[in-house]
């Protein structure tokens, strides 16, 4: 595709920070190292999330390593684990003392059952972290009334999930996070549950501004491959929602002229 | 001295200070963000850490997570 058909190249902007793709990509679930870094590379990512766990002496080879100083790699940390605010905080306080990345991704779910994230939580830590500098990007329901409330305290994005964390139902809360995207003026990512490319081509048609995947890709049977499917969906996604997809109708609307001259012929033979 | 390092009861004999502690421990230095006793103790803090009997000590790394 040349540059003329696709239009100059808009990049995502969180924070006043530029990135290519739109793609952020989740690292955990991955079988190991190798595995996890050929799925980055294919997913042309920009940004990936990770998370904090206890040192182990004797643990297994640090999975996540290779990517902490990579270039061009900027990463997101996850306050998973939180059940609080207080706890989210700490966690990305910790965080930003290992990287120094400015970016958070608070996500504090406490039932482990569905994941789903604790918005009184979210919203009070949000509030702390933006009041400490970080580029705040909360993991929240798809709720439209807290998307604006999240954007109010200056948060760099919001990001409704789709379904819940691993389960694949794709974009359940799609009908919510259309009334988030009519009403927000910061970015929209859909992050959890997505489970194909064709939905995140869908949420970036939609209007969303990225989108966060870990299960689809790392749970796949080919993970590389999926990501690089991915990488793929969410440029078409992207590229058709500026293109400025044709308006439904609830009738046919021909596209070839509906001309006269074929009927009543007869069949073979010429006219007498 | 007895430590309690990320939950678990230690006994640690070498010197008093954290960033012994953690070369004790087979660190690399640069890859965790410690906390002793609820407190995050930045990087530069580490070698006028002092420890004493029964500290709470966490050790923490960067883990693949979405």
């Amino acid at each position: 595709m040349t540059e003329s058909v696709e239009g100059a190249s808009l990049p995502l902007v969180l924070g006043g920070h530029q990135f290519t793709s739109r793609l952020i990509l989740g690292t955990g679930k991955f079988s190991d190292r190798q595995t996890l870094l050929a799925a980055v590379e294919a997913s042309g990512a920009e940004m990936v999330t990770v998370a904090l766990r206890r040192f182990h002496r004797d643990a297994a080879d640090d999975m996540v390593e290779p990517l902490l100083a990579r270039k061009g790699l900027t990463l997101l940390p996850n306050t998973s684990g939180a059940r609080t605010a207080d706890e989210a905080v700490r966690a990305a306080l910790l965080a930003r003392e290992l990287c120094g990345s400015p970016f958070v991704k608070v996500e504090i779910h406490p039932n482990p059952r569905h994941l789903l994230p604790d918005a009184i939580e979210t919203y009070e830590a949000c509030r702390l972290l933006v009041r400490e500098g970080f580029v705040v990007l909360p993991y929240m329901p798809a709720d439209p009334v807290l998307a604006k409330r999240l954007e109010e305290i200056g948060c760099a994005a919001v990001m409704p999930l789709g379904a819940a964390i691993g389960s694949g139902r794709g974009l359940q809360t799609r009908e919510m996070i259309e009334w988030i995207l009519r009403e927000s003026r910061i970015p929209v990512i859909v992050d959890a549950g997505l489970r194909s490319p064709g939905e995140a081509a869908l949420a970036m048609e939609m209007g969303c501004e990225a989108v966060l995947v870990n299960s689809a890709v790392a749970a796949a049977e080919n993970p590389a491959a999926m990501a690089a499917a991915f990488a793929l969906a969410v440029r078409a996604g992207h590229l058709a929602h500026r293109a400025g997809l044709m308006a439904e109708s609830d009738r046919a609307q021909a596209t070839s002229p509906l001309t006269g001259f074929l009927y009543g012929s007869p069949a073979g033979g010429e006219a007498s | 001295m007895k430590l309690v390092i990320n939950g678990e009861s230690t006994e640690y004999a070498g010197p008093p200070v954290l960033e012994d502690l953690l070369a004790w421990m087979k660190v690399a230095p640069e890859r965790v963000a410690v906390v002793v006793n609820d407190v995050i103790i930045r990087k530069t803090g580490r070698k006028t850490c002092a420890l004493s009997e029964g500290d709470r000590i966490e050790i923490l790394v960067f883990a693949g997570g979405g």
